[in-house]
């Protein structure tokens, strides 16, 4: 018999009980679509990450201190800091000179007074009697400036919300840790935004008879984030912080009242590197130059050693589908080859070989091998594809590139259909090899 | 055992206008079959002697259980017997195996079956080709041999129908054309108006007259029929595993 006559049969017979092929088949599609959804959704998470990280972006940013590089821990992760520095516009230009810095972008920080809402009620007496009592009462923080046009190349996540818009003196976002000063749940960080506060920027005017203004301003909470550009509870534009410092500033230094004067233009600068495998040449530069810097490279490694389980354990998940789908086949031809005793019979009576017989069932095997595969792999390729949308808006709306799917479909759809094909013929192997060794007596049915 | 048992059972040829030369030979001495071993062991032929003429057409009753589809089976190539000698057309069967008893079963044999083996799932048409393809026809003739075939035995306009569309009578005469559609030199026929009424039987039995006698076939009929047996001409009787004349 001829592969095409054996194709031509097998197709009959594959239709001959539509249920039991449909579910065969369907049972292939499950496992074909989860693994080919598995390793889609992996290989983009591997790129994605370990893509982000390669090219040494946000989650790899050094943080440059304004202080002295601490000598006995030059290369950990979070080194201690050594004497303060000045970290001013000449230290930004030789930064950014240094080879294989990708960008440097400083970073501002300035005390504040919060006074969170609701807001037009009374301010504690110094005496400690409290009209207002119940109410969270104001306490002080530190608002981080940065420009936030450049917020994309800064490790900043937005939770919910927006990041306030670029140059804004009446936008603000906050930590977490602001929602725990209010006693608010951090799962619904929602719960904040378009909330008002007023943060009020000390300036001391005179320290013998200590006196104490503040330059009250009212912002709008526009988002939530976890940021790790500087200690502080507000991200606000570097306009707005520079103008709180500018206030502070044109008063008199409070060490006295724990109100000191910024002793260095910038808090710290941001620096990425243009690869994860320059992170520890810049450090060095930057060490060079005289500053501290702190840099997650363990993190690193530790992301790429917990992806790397990640691809084992969502690997295991899609075989132990395939396994259960490769069963399914099996039990389908061991029910066929039970069904067809008496017709293998007759087959071999007039002049069948084993190995027509062997052709006829894998061949039946390959049809539910490749329907199944296409199947399953366009129903995975679409789920990965709606996984792809909605991570690509999230990544878009955190001010990252999105995620580009178009090398994925035609590899993962060529593996999806071929492995299902040959994941078919392998769990066939039994069955058409019992089917092609029964005897041709089979066809009499004699004892 | 008697010397009268043990004595081979000739059957000359007496084909009426058989084409010399187209049927084979049997000859079997002593042919034994037991199914399981052991204390399992069923004995179901206990030394069969048989002589056949090329051309001769044999009908082979005997009660339930006597071994006549067992002796069918060997005959066909189906299994091999457990001992003594079978010799179709100068063909030693024990000595098949494998691919050469396949091509035995497709070359030299067509077998009837009383519950016609056709593959449901094909067209007439198909199930006559299928016989071709396995014996290697090329797929140009396969066609045009099956719609003659088809049309030899009254089925011409049917030819596109499945088994499940024709009646027992149309699927006994589709599975006598996949028969004959590889020109057997042997045709096994068993019980083959077993599932049929009477009209049935009688276009069978016609029919297969007409192309065992036309195409000078040996040909081996399992039957309980006393029509067939007398259609035949030679009536042999299994009786516990042994041949009786």
């Amino acid at each position: 018999m001829s592969w095409r006559d054996g194709l031509l049969l097998a197709l009959r017979s594959v239709l001959r009980r539509p249920a039991r092929t449909a579910l065969t088949v369907l049972a292939v599609a499950l496992g074909s679509g989860l693994l080919v959804a598995l390793a889609a959704i992996a290989q983009v998470a591997d790129t994605r990450v370990i893509g982000e990280l390669g090219k040494g972006g946000p989650a790899t940013a050094i943080k440059v201190a304004a202080a002295a590089p601490d000598p006995i821990a030059p290369d950990s992760d979070t080194p201690r800091a050594g004497a303060p520095r000045a970290l001013d516009d000449a230290a930004l230009r030789a930064i950014r000179g240094a080879p294989s810095v990708q960008s440097a972008t400083p970073v501002l920080a300035q005390q504040v007074i919060v006074v969170p809402p609701p807001l037009g009620r009374s301010i504690p007496a110094f005496d400690g009697t409290d009209p207002d009592r119940g109410l969270v009462q104001p306490f002080n923080a530190v608002a981080v400036g940065v420009d936030l046009n450049a917020v994309g190349s800064l490790p900043v996540t937005l939770l919910a919300g927006r990041i306030p818009a670029a140059g804004s003196v009446t936008e603000v976002a906050v930590g977490l840790d602001y929602l725990d000063r209010l006693h608010l749940d951090v799962k619904r960080p929602e719960a904040v935004l378009g909330s008002e506060v007023e943060l009020g920027t000390p300036q001391v005017q005179a320290t013998g008879d200590i006196r104490v203004r503040a330059r009250w301003t009212r912002v709008a909470i526009t988002g939530v984030v976890a940021q790790q550009v500087g200690e502080g509870t507000f991200l606000a534009s570097s306009q707005f912080v520079g103008a709180a410092r500018s206030w502070q500033t044109s008063g008199v230094d409070g060490t006295a009242v724990g109100l000191p004067l910024p002793s260095t233009k910038y808090s710290g600068v941001i620096v990425v590197a243009s690869s994860l495998d320059d992170i520890h040449t810049v450090r060095a530069e930057i060490t060079t130059l005289g500053y501290s810097t702190s840099a997650p490279e363990h993190l690193v490694a530790t992301v790429q050693r917990y992806l790397h389980v990640v691809d084992i354990v969502l690997g295991s998940i899609g075989l132990i589908a395939l396994t259960i789908a490769a069963l399914g086949i099996a039990n389908a031809l061991l029910a066929a080859v039970r069904e067809r005793r008496r017709e293998i019979g007759v087959l071999k009576a007039i002049g069948a070989r084993d190995r027509d017989v062997l052709r006829w069932f894998l061949a039946e095997a390959l049809f539910s091998g490749v329907a199944g595969g296409v199947l399953g792999t366009a129903a995975g390729l679409g789920a990965v594809a709606a996984t792809g949308a909605v991570v690509n808006g999230y990544l878009v709306q955190q001010g990252l590139a999105g995620i580009d799917l178009g090398g994925i479909p035609l590899l993962t759809a060529l593996i999806g259909v071929g492995g299902s094909a040959l994941l078919a013929l392998l769990a066939a192997a039994w069955p058409a090899l019992r089917a092609a060794r029964l005897p041709a007596r089979e066809a009499v049915g004699v004892l | 055992m008697s010397e009268v048992l043990r004595r081979p059972v000739s059957v000359p040829h007496r084909g009426g206008s058989a084409v010399a030369g187209a049927g084979v030979a049997v000859r079997a001495r002593g042919l034994t079959h037991t199914y399981g071993r052991g204390a399992r062991a069923v004995p179901v032929l206990r030394g069969v002697d048989l002589d056949l003429e090329p051309g001769s057409h044999v009908a082979l009753q005997g009660p339930s259980g006597a071994g006549k589809s067992t002796l069918l089976s060997l005959l066909g190539g189906l299994e091999p017997p457990t001992g003594g000698e079978l010799r179709v057309g100068g063909v030693d069967l024990p000595g098949l195996r494998g691919a050469r008893l396949a091509a035995y079963r497709r070359e030299v044999v067509g077998f009837v079956f009383q519950h016609f083996g056709l593959v449901e799932v094909l067209t007439a048409r198909e199930n006559v080709m299928l016989a071709m393809s396995l014996a290697g026809v090329p797929p140009g003739q396969r066609r045009r041999r099956a719609d003659e075939m088809l049309g030899a035995v009254g089925l011409g306009d049917r030819a596109g129908h499945r088994p499940g569309q024709l009646s027992g009578g149309e699927q006994q005469r589709v599975a006598i054309a996949r028969a004959l559609a590889n020109q057997p030199r042997l045709l096994l026929a068993d019980e083959p108006t077993g599932n049929l009424d009477e009209e049935s039987t009688d276009r069978v039995l016609d029919l297969l007259h007409e192309v065992v006698t036309e195409r000078g076939c040996t040909l081996v009929v399992v039957t309980h029929n006393p029509r067939v047996a007398a259609w035949a001409g030679v009536q042999l009787h299994l009786r516990d595993g042994v041949v009786h004349g």
